[in-house]
């Protein structure tokens, strides 16, 4: 999935995927938060979006 | 290729004879020289009309889809890929290998009979037709890899170089080409979902794209809602493709669908290979896909 993203132009840091368990919430906490730095960095999408 | 044309038909006489099975499916010829299109012979008296010839490119193991849900016995005429087809059914658990009597033939390549419709139509200007159609030119398993019987000479699979040629090409520009270059060529689609309905690994009873509430994917031929539709039903296409080009074949606008499921089957093939989908049926073996392992990639997700 991420590869076929890639591929297609999409940068590949705007999906990400992670197992979290539900008693893990310091690392739910850590993954969110490492998110949202990846993509504040890539700054907004323009990508597959309202092309009408 | 008379010569099997006439083995077919009294295969079929003698199975729909004995009731070995209700159905047989094959193909019967079209209004012009250059249309075969599928047949599901019922009787004796329908097996007259079978042809095989250098048309016969449609894969009829999506047809046995059809049936998935009735108790009919049916026998079928299979090429190399529609063979891969009928095993990715059965390892998907869509229909029953003892319902089956499977009619195997090597092979030798179908021609493409849209480009012959469009020299015949006097339209467009005449293209020198190839020997055998594109999605034949690069075939690597022309022979059956599951049959009860099997007609037809042993063919050699067909040149293989460039098989990841154009999937690389792309993966060596920057995102933004990429973006650009699938912009560009998905914006074409109509949605008609002809790539769908042709494809014998899209076997779900209620396909995501047909689904109102919640309505998943926009219905639109807007360029993003284009997008989601080709990832969404590439990614679906992991590991089940079997490279028989229908899809593509029967894009009513020439969208180049096999490169972005090459993409994929290159992937699958790496991270969890060496794999080719549906060239061996053995009961109860599951395909890396449809398999959890500790050491799966997790590269892939």
């Amino acid at each position: 999935m991420k590869n076929l993203i890639e591929y297609m132009g999409i940068e590949p840091e705007r999906f990400q995927t992670s197992w979290i368990s539900g008693s893990e919430a310091n690392k739910f906490q850590q993954t969110m938060e490492n998110l949202v730095a990846d993509i504040t960095k890539l700054g907004p999408n323009r990508k597959l979006r309202d092309m009408r | 290729m008379k010569a099997i044309e006439n083995q077919i038909k009294e295969i079929a006489a003698r199975l729909l004879q004995s009731g070995e099975v209700n159905i047989f499916l094959a193909w019967e010829k079209g209004d012009y020289e250059y249309q075969s299109k599928p047949y599901f012979a019922r009787s004796v008296d329908d097996v007259d009309k079978i042809v095989f010839d250098q048309y016969c490119i449609h894969n009829l193991s999506n047809s046995l889809l059809k049936f998935r849900d009735s108790s009919d016995k049916i026998g079928l005429v299979v090429k190399g890929c529609d063979s891969r087809g009928i095993v990715r059914l059965l390892q998907d658990n869509q229909i029953e290998r003892s319902r089956l009597y499977i009619v195997g033939v090597a092979c030798p390549g179908m021609k493409d009979p849209l480009l012959a419709m469009k020299n015949h139509s006097g339209l467009f200007k005449v293209e020198t037709e190839p020997e055998v159609a594109a999605k034949c030119q690069t075939c690597r398993y022309p022979n059956p890899v599951i049959y009860d019987e099997l007609l037809g000479d042993q063919q050699a699979p067909r040149p293989q170089e460039a098989r990841y040629a154009q999937v690389d090409a792309i993966e060596q520009m920057t995102a933004d080409e990429r973006y650009k270059f699938f912009e560009d060529t998905l914006s074409k689609c109509i949605r008609c979902y002809a790539c769908r309905q042709a494809c014998v690994a899209c076997n779900c009873r209620l396909c995501i794209f047909d689904e109102m509430r919640p309505q998943w994917v926009g219905r639109e031929t807007s360029l993003s809602d284009n997008m989601m539709y080709h990832l969404v039903r590439a990614s679906h296409m992991a590991g089940r493709c079997i490279e028989c080009g229908e899809c593509e074949r029967v894009c009513p606008v020439n969208i180049p669908l096999m490169l972005i499921n090459r993409k994929l089957i290159k992937d699958v093939d790496k991270f969890f290979g060496p794999y080719d989908a549906g060239i061996k049926y053995e009961e109860g073996v599951k395909p890396p896909l449809s398999l959890y392992q500790e050491n799966d990639p997790d590269n892939f997700i």
